[in-house]
């Protein structure tokens, strides 16, 4: 089966906000390393890369990062 | 002075564990990171939370982003997008999505961004924000309670009052702009999309 019928959904796939039909078939697609969907997948990732750019940076509290550091210590 | 090294190459360095390069990383990736968690979550105590867990899973898998090719900030940040929404389904005592999620592809790693993409994109940001603002507000008001607030289609129908095919159709038709215009703003430069 060919994969143009999921051409307008890769976006919303990883949105996670489509139907199970479509998913399904991006799962199913994407499992077996289809070449058309991974290539359209990766693209739709472009879209939502720059659609998430769009809220503000801010600044961690430092002592986030001690504490991060430490659990990857014990990892 | 030598050049500031890419995003790439300290993870390269995380990889063979070298807690320094992963420091650096953390600091020049995280405020981006926290700017988002913090625009989906509810507080900044979950919103840290979550981007802990999100350089913990850097850290653990860095050698697997590196051998794919991954663009540190394009996957970072999808990951902390979909690891956001799942657990904002949580706090909302929503169980597992009924819908599809994105986070069963995020277990792999091959099919994302690479790099040179995103250094591309970086570049066109503010090209990128005059295309959303092309949008109908209706179709950009469905497409931000779906990036931010992880809202089905279903939901967005609910939240909206509007019927779910008007919705569904709307999102679609934003895609395919986005779509449309992102492939026009990667082969200029100029202002005028």
């Amino acid at each position: 089966m060919g994969c143009q019928h999921l051409d307008e959904y890769y976006e919303l796939y990883l949105l996670g906000t489509v139907s199970e039909g479509a998913c399904h078939d991006i799962r199913e697609h994407f499992e077996r390393e289809c070449p058309y969907c991974v290539e359209h997948l990766r693209e739709a990732a472009h879209s939502i890369y720059l659609l998430t750019m769009t809220a503000r940076a801010a600044r961690p509290d430092p002592k986030q990062k001690a504490q991060l550091l430490k659990r990857l210590r014990k990892k | 002075m030598p050049p500031e090294p890419t995003s790439e190459e300290l993870l390269i360095r995380a990889a063979a564990r070298d807690e320094g390069a992963f420091s650096e990383l953390y600091d020049r990736a995280a405020p981006g990171v926290l700017g988002l968690l913090l625009r989906i979550l509810p507080n900044r105590a979950i919103a840290e939370e979550v981007l802990q867990d999100v350089f913990l899973r850097l850290w653990s898998d860095a050698r697997r982003w590196t051998k794919e090719n991954v663009s540190v900030a394009a996957g970072i940040t999808l990951l902390a997008r979909a690891k956001a929404v799942d657990r904002l389904r949580i706090e909302r005592n929503l169980t597992a999505r009924a819908t599809g999620k994105a986070d069963p592809l995020l277990k792999f790693y091959f099919w994302l961004p690479r790099p040179a993409e995103i250094q591309l994109l970086d570049g066109r940001r503010d090209l990128f924000r005059k295309v959303i603002n092309q949008l109908p507000k209706p179709q950009r008001q469905a497409l931000e309670l779906a990036v931010f607030d992880g809202l089905t289609e279903t939901e967005i129908a609910q939240k909206l009052g509007e019927p779910l095919a008007k919705v569904r159709s709307g999102l679609m038709a934003a895609v395919r702009f986005i779509r449309h215009r992102l492939a026009a703003v990667m082969r200029t430069w100029a202002a005028n999309i």
